[in-house]
């Protein structure tokens, strides 16, 4: 048994759209994050008044990619933000505040339900990293409401 | 199959702090007003109900759940005081629901324990607006 640098599933995922690389969940879990911090950076640009809301939360997804590239670390205080590389989803620009936080809001459960479902197929170390992930982000849709 | 010890010790933790949590909440919700109250109604239920399928786990491991104490050192004298301890319960249940998600290979209870931390955490989340505390800790279940 060659051992991988990232933990694989221990079955195949069963969802997956077709079309689609599969990826394995750290990546895929990453990829959701980069997602989300580039909603965050497009809304923050276009609602600047929502700034002091968003930047706590906006944070916190930087730690969440440090911890997916890391799963043993412990969190790190400050979260230092990486910037996302990869483009964006068409994301419309919100017209008002309520509909940027509403959007936000959606994405954050969309994401944490995505994140909860690769956290059941998951390594144990890995399954705690995206439990905490998931439950972030559902906690956050609390924050955002 | 290795006998899954760390399951039952895991389990029996998460039962200890479930009991204390359900005590806790009656303690705190008497200094709360509606709506908040009713938000600690619902709270207490839910850990029952959490605390009622750990005893139902632990006994399908053949272990005996332990009862809940009689008391529990709270006390609670004023509103804000009520609003901290109940984001100090929800977010040590996410700490103990989280071991047990990266505790389990076992698919069932790994999803119970998901649905334990998810709740936990979007409770705290709840207290603390409640409280006018800032957002949680990034990585809920860590602190």
């Amino acid at each position: 048994v060659t051992p991988t640098r990232l933990p694989r599933p221990r079955r195949p995922p069963a969802r997956g759209r077709p079309g689609r690389p599969r990826r394995r969940p750290p990546e895929a879990a990453a990829a959701r994050e980069l997602a989300l911090l580039a909603r965050y950076d497009a809304v923050l640009a276009a609602r600047p008044g929502l700034s002091a809301r968003l930047r706590p939360l906006r944070g916190h997804h930087a730690e969440h990619l440090a911890a997916l590239r890391d799963p043993s670390a412990s969190p790190s205080p400050t979260g230092a933000a990486p910037s996302p590389s990869a483009a964006p989803p068409t994301v419309p620009l919100p017209a008002d505040d309520a509909a940027a936080l509403a959007a936000l809001t959606a994405a954050e459960r969309e994401t944490g339900q995505a994140h909860g479902r690769d956290c059941l197929a998951a390594s144990r170390p890995l399954a705690a990293v995206l439990g905490s992930l998931s439950a972030s982000e559902l906690s956050h849709a609390v924050a955002l409401a | 199959v290795i006998p899954a010890q760390d399951e039952v010790e895991l389990l029996a933790v998460l039962l200890a702090a479930a009991h204390a949590a359900v005590y806790g909440y009656g303690v705190l919700g008497a200094r709360l007003d509606e709506p908040a109250r009713r938000t600690a109604r619902s709270a207490v239920d839910a850990h029952r109900a959490r605390r009622d399928a750990l005893s139902a786990r632990l006994r399908e491991r053949g272990a005996d759940p332990a009862p809940g104490l009689a008391a529990y050192d709270v006390a609670v004298a004023d509103r804000p005081q009520a609003l901290a301890l109940a984001v100090r319960l929800e977010e040590g249940m996410a700490v103990r629901w989280r071991d047990l998600v990266g505790g389990t290979d076992d698919q069932a209870l790994r999803r119970q324990a998901l649905s334990g931390l998810q709740d936990a955490a979007v409770r705290a989340a709840t207290w603390r607006r409640l409280a006018g505390a800032g957002p949680a800790v990034a990585l809920p279940g860590t602190a």
